[in-house]
């Protein structure tokens, strides 16, 4: 288990523990969903992930890091 | 942005039958309200275009109207949007247009499924097939619509494909509700687990080439590729407007005007009245009404308006707005801003009245009231601009340059202070990237129109004000008894000569009114400069003033307003000093 904001390159995870927050909930982020890292933004700036390995979004680095994740493997992927 | 269908309240009752377009931000329902009703309304690529809700009349029918509700992710009625829109669904109505994105079929379907859920008929459109395809995305219309109970029709709004369908449904279902073949059971549920196992049993994926707009979509993100992208779009953006609009009003505008205008006028107004008359200083003197009136608006400021919203409506509609607003998100933070705040404070340089409005997408008071405070305050309209590079520009491009930098500098600054100041926190960001579109060419020139028609609306009539009152007061030497009651501002402190109070007073009509009348003074580069300054920094236009009344209430409106006045003599003031302390800038 690590936090979203670890996530390196390449890498897809599973999301595991989300904290209470309906807008994230309405982008489509919720426990079991899968993202795949995208970029990091410069200047503390946010985290892109793809959601359902198409669609970015992008997420502040203070809510990434309390989004707990697991990786997996990217072969799982749909 | 203000548009020319009607914006409804929330308690309006017709006798008629009402559709309402539902869906997620930025899945294409306004293109779709625009084609079923004929009515312009904006449209962009990114969440939050529509703020307030628009109706019409289904086209050829009177007693339907449908209904634009802006964008929502769900009826749980979380967010000051969601209320809004649940709200207007349980006023009154007859029949639910969902629009679904079909390149991200599993979120959409979240606020899908709800709907379909409450006792109303709902007809799917499955949107943006287009795009769908050229990401690999295959969707089984015919499973989609077994499991949802309800018709789904697969469209590509920006090309108008399955309308006809479209129509022909909502008069069918409205004429005999009994028509509709679905129904649900007690069993359907709109769980997490329900979604995703409907978005996997109806999609189908094949991972295909990357496209050279896939491409474009990772460049402009990454760090390493997106911020020299990024300087490069500003400098090309304004390379376009500033250098194409200089040669549009040298090679054509500018002659026409004098050569064949500024000659004709004049003449027809010898064989009226007698040249030395008061009331033919009034009409082609040195503020006439018939020369400035038309050579302001027209020659001076329309070629950079054409310009600019030609830039903007790209912009939006490539969806390249929010990735930058990704890129400098970070630096954005330091100003109590959000990347996304990008977008209104882009279109400030348009106008700031659609950038205050749209502010409404913000996520906070506190972030709305930043954003329109720097809008406002430093963010220079294109009609300001236009006069900017009639004043500066013809002489020093570098003048020019300075100007923005100036204004970008007060920006961050007054954005530092005010995310002190004001209470309340930032809520993290999070920002939905768009799927980069090429922008169609029959929405860019229907927007580039749509906002040219509501600049000539809106500036014509007030510019011709300014310049009769101007006319009126220098004629008249009321001029004289203001230039003498503000002398020690504008002569000691500013260092312009008495007559530039003129602009100071048509400043307060509109924006650029505070710098045109400066271009018949013969200034030296320092008033230039110390003038264009107090012109940026100086009152909000009154129609913004309107705006900020109706979206915040007066005291703020008010209290904007007085920091306008006091930051623009006290910046002006202190750079002329310290221009006159080191020899000027020249
Ligand atoms: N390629 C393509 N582009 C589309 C299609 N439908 C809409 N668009 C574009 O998608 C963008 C969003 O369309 P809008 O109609 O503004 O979306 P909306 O749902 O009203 O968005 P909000 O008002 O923010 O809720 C615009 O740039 C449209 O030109 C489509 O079927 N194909
Ligand atoms: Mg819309």
């Amino acid at each position: 288990m690590k936090s979203l904001y670890d996530l390196k390159k390449c890498e897809t995870c599973a999301v595991i523990q989300i904290p209470e927050c309906p807008a994230l909930h309405s982008l489509g982020v919720h426990k079991g969903c899968k993202l795949s890292y995208v970029m990091k933004s410069p200047w503390k700036g946010p985290l892109v992930v793809a959601t359902n390995g198409s669609r970015e979004l992008a997420i502040d680095y203070v809510l990434a890091k309390q989004i707990m994740v697991e990786e997996v493997r990217t072969n799982e992927m749909p | 942005m203000k548009c020319h269908s009607e914006e409804i309240g929330m308690t309006e009752f017709s006798g008629k039958k009402r559709v309402l377009l539902m869906g997620n931000p930025n899945v294409g329902k306004s293109v779709i309200f625009s084609a079923l009703t004929n009515k312009a309304v904006m449209t962009a690529n990114y969440a939050g275009t529509t703020v307030s809700a628009y109706k019409g009349n289904l086209i050829g029918v009177d007693d339907i109207e449908v209904i634009d509700v802006p964008g929502i992710y769900s009826l749980d009625a979380t967010s000051e949007a969601e209320m809004a829109a649940v709200k207007m669904y349980e006023e009154k109505t007859d029949l639910v247009v969902c629009v679904l994105d079909a390149t991200n079929l599993e979120r959409n379907l979240k606020l899908g499924l709800e709907l379909r859920k409450k006792q109303c008929p709902v007809i799917y459109l499955l949107n943006m097939c287009d795009i769908a395809e050229r990401k690999g995305i295959r969707i089984d219309k015919k499973k989609l619509e077994e499991r949802l109970q309800a018709p789904v029709i697969p469209t590509v709004a920006v090309r108008r494909a399955g309308f006809q369908r479209l129509f022909l449904l909502i008069k069918k279902y409205l004429k005999d509700p009994g028509s509709y073949p679905y129904s649900i059971n007690a069993s359907f549920t709109t769980s997490i687990e329900e979604i995703s196992y409907i978005a996997e049993s109806v999609q189908e994926r094949i991972e295909p080439q990357p496209s050279k707009i896939d491409r474009w979509e990772k460049w402009t993100l990454q760090p390493l590729t997106g911020v020299p992208i990024a300087l490069i779009v500003v400098i090309l953006s304004l390379g376009f407007v500033v250098g194409v609009g200089k040669a549009i009003r040298a090679v054509l505008l500018l002659p026409l005007l004098n050569n064949y205008y500024v000659p004709f006028v004049e003449s027809l107004a010898g064989l009226l009245v007698s040249d030395e008359s008061m009331i033919y200083q009034i009409l082609v003197g040195e503020f006439g009404v018939l020369i400035k009136g038309i050579e302001w608006p027209f020659a001076l400021i329309l070629p950079y308006v054409i310009l600019f919203y030609i830039v903007l409506s790209i912009l939006e509609d490539s969806g390249y707005l929010p990735r930058l607003g990704v890129l400098i998100d970070g630096v954005f933070k330091k100003i109590g801003l959000h990347g996304g705040s990008v977008i209104p404070v882009t279109m400030g340089y348009g106008c700031a009245v659609p950038a205050i409005i749209g502010t409404r997408a913000s996520s906070s008071r506190k972030e709305r009231i930043i954003i329109a405070s720097l809008v406002t305050l430093a963010v220079p309209c294109i009609a300001q601009t236009g006069a900017f590079i009639a004043l500066l520009g013809d002489h020093s491009i570098l003048l020019l340059f300075a100007i923005f930098l100036v204004s970008f500098f007060i920006m961050f600054i007054s954005g530092t202070i005010l995310n002190r100041k004001i209470s309340g926190v930032l809520e993290p960001t999070l920002i939905e990237v768009p799927n980069l579109l090429m922008p169609s060419k029959q929405a860019l020139w229907r927007k580039v129109w749509m906002r040219t028609k509501h600049f000539m609306i809106e500036a014509e009539i007030p510019m011709i004000i300014g310049i009769l009152v101007a006319a009126l007061t220098i004629e008249t030497g009321v001029l004289n008894y203001f230039s003498v009651i503000l002398e020690p501002v504008v002569v000691s402190w500013l260092g312009l000569p008495p007559e530039a109070s003129v602009a100071l007073v048509l400043g307060v009509i509109r924006r650029e009114l505070a710098v045109l009348p400066l271009l018949g003074m013969d200034l030296t580069v320092n008033q230039m400069f110390v003038g264009a300054l107090i012109a940026l920094l100086y009152l909000p236009c009154m129609s913004v003033f309107f705006v900020l009344i109706k979206e915040f209430r007066i005291r703020i409106a008010a209290t904007i307003t007085a920091a306008t006045i006091i930051l623009a003599f006290l910046v002006g003031g202190l750079v002329n000093q310290l221009l006159r302390l080191f020899g000027g800038l020249l």
